[in-house]
């Protein structure tokens, strides 16, 4: 197998011109959203230009502190997004969020680096990209969870208000929106399962294909990688959701909707 | 003479603050007042889905404030004025419901005699999809009456009924109430409905500090 080929910077800013076709696309149906279609563009690149200097940076000079450093990064951001227009839930319930999402990646990370791959836990070229996929996906799924789960409540008030007055323990009321959620979170990762080397392939195995690795030998990273992603994204959610609802009702049985 | 619901002092976030309120056992129970002053909430600090921020709340002389809120609310019982039905059949209501509660369903007969009692005969097979916004919250009544409570807190429970349909419901209501022992206390708006059927009537006022 070859090594990758290395990419002109001129043929590289070719790339941007795809823009257009996407700007003339939402001009003509009233998308009224180039402007963010820009900013996130001109944001992406940016942010990958910095991430790609800073880990040139890490794996020239590869330091414990600097790997666990740029972990903490990442799951902050991680945890920040997860809880973007979370206003409607109360404090313990962002904390219990923030605590998931970060233990559960962590665990997901280490079996993956420690007990599947058998690398140093503080290699940077290993954790800092696998790292990257979990907390990722771990981010967008807890994201969609909380979001679900916060709209259901709200929808559903009349319920809730009903099944107190009729003696119905919180918990029991709740479950039933945590289950829902939860489902809904687990989906997009499930439903990425079923159609991936038929339909896609993964970033991560495209990546090591294009690098000059055996396609047998991406093939068992991506699956491995899978599964870990499908379950740090069950495992965030349920604890989110899990604990979270707790956070929700008092000794008084009382449901407390901020 | 001891009552079976009373409040003494009681202020809710500094907003609403009551008189002193105490409730006749096996009566009917008018309350009014115009809207804002707090009515609604009465009757959640009754049930303890919310709590007073300042004085006492007594059911049959405990202070339900060290009662478990989940048996209180299986004694005192609050039907909203918003009713809420899950999708399905009106069996399906009842079976819904006493499921939540952890308990058996009734049997059929059972939910048609409670039906009946709050005027809404109709089948229990029926789709509450079909039902109208009267149907809906008579079968909500008739679900929350069939749990057999102490007392009923019935908030605006004929606020969709037209007047004939309105009566034969507290007709059924309060001859069911007298059967059983069963308190009742009702929020209406309506002085003929209060004429009709009040035992006694505890009217709310807007208190400024």
């Amino acid at each position: 197998m070859g090594g990758i080929v290395e990419l002109q910077l001129a043929h590289f800013l070719l790339v941007y011109l795809l823009f257009i076709i996407i700007t003339v696309i939402m001009k003509i149906c009233h998308v009224d959203r180039v402007k963010l279609l820009l900013i996130s563009g001109m944001r992406m690149s940016v942010q990958l230009m910095i991430a790609g200097y800073v880990l040139t940076y890490i794996f020239r000079h590869p330091h414990p502190v600097l790997t666990v450093l740029y972990l903490a990064c990442m799951t902050g951001f991680a945890i920040h997004r997860a809880l973007a227009g979370s206003e409607m839930m109360n404090k313990d319930f962002k904390i219990v969020t923030g605590l998931s999402l970060s233990l559960s990646g962590f665990i997901i990370i280490v079996f993956f680096i420690c007990i599947i791959m058998r690398v140093s836990f503080f290699n940077p070229q290993y954790v800092i990209p696998i790292s990257g996929m979990v907390m990722g996906n771990t981010m967008t799924g807890v994201s969609l969870g909380v979001k679900t789960f916060r709209e259901t409540i709200k929808e559903q008030r009349p319920r809730i208000n009903a099944l107190l007055n009729s003696s119905a323990k919180p918990e029991s009321i709740l479950l039933p929106f945590m289950r829902q959620s939860l489902e809904t979170a687990l989906l997009p990762t499930i439903n990425s399962m079923l159609g991936m080397g038929i339909v896609s392939l993964p970033g991560m195995m495209t990546g090591q294909i294009l690098s000059g690795t055996l396609p047998t030998t991406a093939v068992l990273y991506q699956i491995a990688m899978m599964i870990s992603i499908c379950t740090a994204v069950c495992l965030s959610t349920f604890a989110s959701l899990h604990f979270g609802m707790k956070t929700m009702y008092n000794s008084r049985n009382q449901i407390i909707i901020p | 003479m001891e009552y079976i619901l009373s409040a003494s002092g009681v202020k809710y976030l500094n907003l609403i603050e009551y008189p002193e309120i105490n409730i006749e056992e096996n009566k009917m129970t008018f309350i009014s007042g115009e809207s804002g002053v707090g009515k609604t909430t009465l009757f959640r600090l009754f049930n303890g889905t919310a709590s007073p921020s300042e004085g006492k709340i007594f059911f049959r002389g405990e202070d339900i404030s060290e009662t478990d809120t989940i048996s209180l609310r299986r004694k005192i019982c609050l039907v909203s004025q918003e009713p809420y039905l899950f999708e399905g059949t009106v069996k399906d209501n009842f079976d819904t419901y006493y499921s939540y509660r952890g308990d058996a369903p009734p049997g059929e007969e059972e939910m048609k005699h409670f039906l009946s009692v709050c005027c809404a005969d109709f089948p229990v097979e029926r789709n509450c999809l079909f039902l109208s916004g009267g149907e809906k919250q008579r079968l909500f009544t008739a679900i929350f009456l069939s749990f057999s409570p102490e007392v009923i807190l019935l908030d605006e429970p004929t606020s969709a009924l037209d007047e004939i349909t309105a009566n034969k419901m507290m007709s059924g209501i309060r001859e069911h109430c007298r059967e059983n022992g069963i308190t009742a206390l009702v929020i209406s708006h309506d002085k003929g409905m209060i004429g009709r059927f009040a035992d006694s009537v505890i009217t709310l006022e807007r208190r400024h500090d």
